[in-house]
């Protein structure tokens, strides 16, 4: 059985009085499932309504329509049923209290969970050691501001798995810390996943950690509050077919100037994505996809699968030409 | 390598914070050669950002340049009278900052803002201004008639930012300074931005520098590469050098923590330990406390800027040693 399932899920967000109809569109009718200890890398650009996602996964928000399953149960409609889920986000400056210490910080939620008073100050330690914040001793007085972006992401990590979530939201964990570091975190997630069985929905914008982070996990990649395209990320990499994927995949930074030369970005009729308040009709990518022809701006196309567990929202998907990177 | 149309010698720029001096970029030397795309290239507080500061002179309260030269076509910035610092602003170097796109004003119509820039320089007839404006607005792949007429709070960031970009471009600069200019902008937005700065680069023969964390959007557009570290410049050489031959043992493991999506993905790993404190930076390397090749020399002397191969420079006691194959 999976461990969270969102089945059809949609989500409105209203503003306002006068303009109760016009609201933006954050999901609509997502499906995806994450696996007992599986890695799912949610890809999507800005205002795509990922992080939307991760908060409904959670059951931090419900949605306005369609089944939040955790455990096969329904957590909308059991009273008190919340999924075990741990929420780690961008910017973990905010994410931390600022006039506790890191002593403060993990003992009190580890006093919480039932660790006896005289073990906390050897629990803690532990805890530090276990996520990279070493020597232990000499962190356990300092403040959120003491420490570096990569510290503290580490820290609110430590603090995460206290109560021995089955699985963590991670939006944009990477974002803000250094290049030179960010790998070190998402090699912490890496080792929490594998060690401690902790499930991960990774949301990003970035493909190349998302590849990373995800190596043996899946993908879904998210378009204007849809999922267009989901497998296995070697799978998916390898063959994309939808042509917002390949357009994204066509536009990811590559580190190498030689690759980076001879690739071409992929010509869209649009450079620059639509309002998330009037979708366009059909398929969302219709008006800046190169290969869009009628059907795509009248009818919508589902999520169906392609290969096996390769599944893609497009109408054209086996008349598309081959796919190359370079 | 042309002549540098752009030089800095021995540039020594300081914060004043609580804590105390915060030297931000310490003896600092580097050319920008003549119609080149120079890419500047480290991370968040190493310095870099400071520098282009520096070049205009437009430090924050807080900042005081101790020393150093700035020549820019053989004058020396730095000294110039505030009148003819101000005529080089914008007409001879025009700077885009970084999210740039939120400095338009937001209630004037573009047409107005591309007129009013010009006028703040030189006099000159309007419809010849809006002439130069749409021109440009095209060279950087927007509808000239729309977007003239808009207000910014109907283009999109993407669209705000190559508008900017074409505003700086009206005066007919010699150089064009980015900082970050792709940050806050979708994916696509930014390949698309980098491709009409490549564009812009190649069209007009205008000098770039680019100041970016962005290791692959400095692969992407760059020719020549300057890798900053702790306030100091630790490797300078042509793109394919840098990237394939780094001598620096920063340069290597910088490149080599950063995942791609393509490519083998098991050699890749982060850096060991943190960057260092700018109030209290480590003695001789300042790379030596994460360096594998750290030897009782690096903690002790620093290492000087050495020519490793033509036109390549590093500065590493050890750096054939540490060479990258």
């Amino acid at each position: 059985m999976a461990l969270l399932e969102l089945r059809d899920v949609h989500k409105v967000f209203q503003r306002g009085w006068i303009r109760k109809r016009l609201g933006a569109h954050a999901a609509s009718g997502v499906s995806l499932t994450i696996e007992e200890k599986g890695i799912l890398a949610l890809v999507g650009e800005s205002g795509c309504g990922k992080t939307t996602i991760g908060r409904i996964s959670l059951g931090l928000i419900r949605p306005t329509a369609g089944h939040v399953l955790y455990q096969g149960r329904d957590i909308w409609r059991e009273d008190g049923l919340r999924p075990t889920g741990q929420l780690v986000h961008q910017d973990s400056y905010s994410a931390l209290n600022p006039v506790r210490t890191v002593y403060q910080t993990l003992a009190a939620p580890l006093r919480r969970y039932g660790t006896p008073r005289r073990r906390l100050r050897e629990e803690v330690r532990e805890l530090l050691q276990f996520v990279g914040i070493m020597p232990p001793d000499y962190f356990l007085n300092k403040y959120p501001y003491h420490l570096s972006g990569g510290m503290r992401q580490r820290l609110v990590l430590a603090r995460s798995i206290i109560p021995k979530p089955k699985f963590i939201v991670a939006d944009e964990p990477v974002s803000m810390i250094d290049a030179s570091l960010r790998l070190s975190i998402l090699d912490l997630m890496l080792k929490l996943n594998r060690e401690l069985g902790v499930a991960f929905l990774y949301i990003t914008h970035d493909l190349a950690t998302a590849r990373y982070f995800a190596q043996e996990g899946r993908i879904a990649v998210m378009y204007l509050g849809k999922i267009v395209e989901t497998g296995a990320m070697g799978e998916v990499l390898a063959r994309p077919l939808h042509p917002y994927l390949r357009a994204l995949l066509s536009a990811a930074p590559i580190p190498d100037p030689r690759l980076a030369r001879q690739r071409r970005l992929m010509a869209l009729r649009e450079a620059e994505p639509p309002s998330t308040e009037r979708p366009p009709t059909g398929c969302r990518f219709h008006p800046r996809c190169p290969h869009a022809q009628d059907i795509c701006a009248r009818e919508e196309p589902p999520l169906r699968e392609h290969a096996a567990g390769h599944g893609v929202a497009c109408h054209l998907a086996e008349t598309l030409p081959q796919w190359r990177l370079i | 390598m042309n002549e540098p149309i752009l030089s800095i010698r021995d540039l020594v720029v300081e914060f004043e914070v609580r804590e105390g001096n915060l030297r931000s970029v310490d003896h600092v030397s580097l050319d920008v050669p003549k119609r080149g795309f120079m890419g500047l290239i480290g991370e968040s507080g190493c310095g870099k950002t400071t520098i282009v500061q520096a070049i205009l002179n437009l430090m924050p309260e807080n900042g005081y340049i101790r020393g150093g030269r700035i020549l820019f076509d053989g004058v020396d910035i730095l000294s110039l009278p505030p009148e003819q610092l101000r005529r080089i602003r914008w007409e001879r170097i025009a700077m885009v900052f970084q999210a740039a796109q939120n400095s338009l004003n937001p209630v004037l119509k573009v047409s107005e803002q591309m007129i009013d820039t010009v006028l703040a320089h030189r006099k000159s007839p309007k419809d010849e201004i809006l002439k130069r404006a749409a021109r440009l607005l095209e060279l950087v792949r927007l509808d000239p008639p729309r977007v003239l007429d808009s207000y910014p709070h109907e283009l999109s960031g993407g669209m705000k930012q190559r508008v900017i970009i074409a505003m700086s471009l009206l005066l007919e600069p010699e150089m064009l300074i980015l900082d970050e200019p792709t940050t806050a902008l979708d994916m696509i937005s930014q390949a698309y931005l980098m491709e009409r700065l490549k564009e812009i680069h190649r069209e007009l023969g205008i000098t770039m520098l680019m100041v970016t964390h962005d290791v692959a959007n400095v692969a992407k557009a760059a020719d020549r590469v300057a890798v900053m570290y702790a306030a100091k410049i630790l490797e300078i050489g042509g793109v394919e050098e840098i990237f394939y031959r780094p001598y620096h043992p920063y340069t290597r493991g910088l490149i080599n923590a950063i995942p791609s999506i393509v490519g083998d993905l098991s050699s890749k790993r982060p850096i060991p330990g943190l960057p260092p404190s700018l109030i209290t930076p480590p003695t001789g390397c300042r790379f030596h406390p994460r360096c594998e090749f750290a030897d009782d020399l690096c903690s002790r002397k620093e290492p000087e800027m050495e020519e490793v191969s033509p036109g390549h420079f590093a500065a590493c006691h050890h750096w054939k040693r540490a060479k990258g194959e």
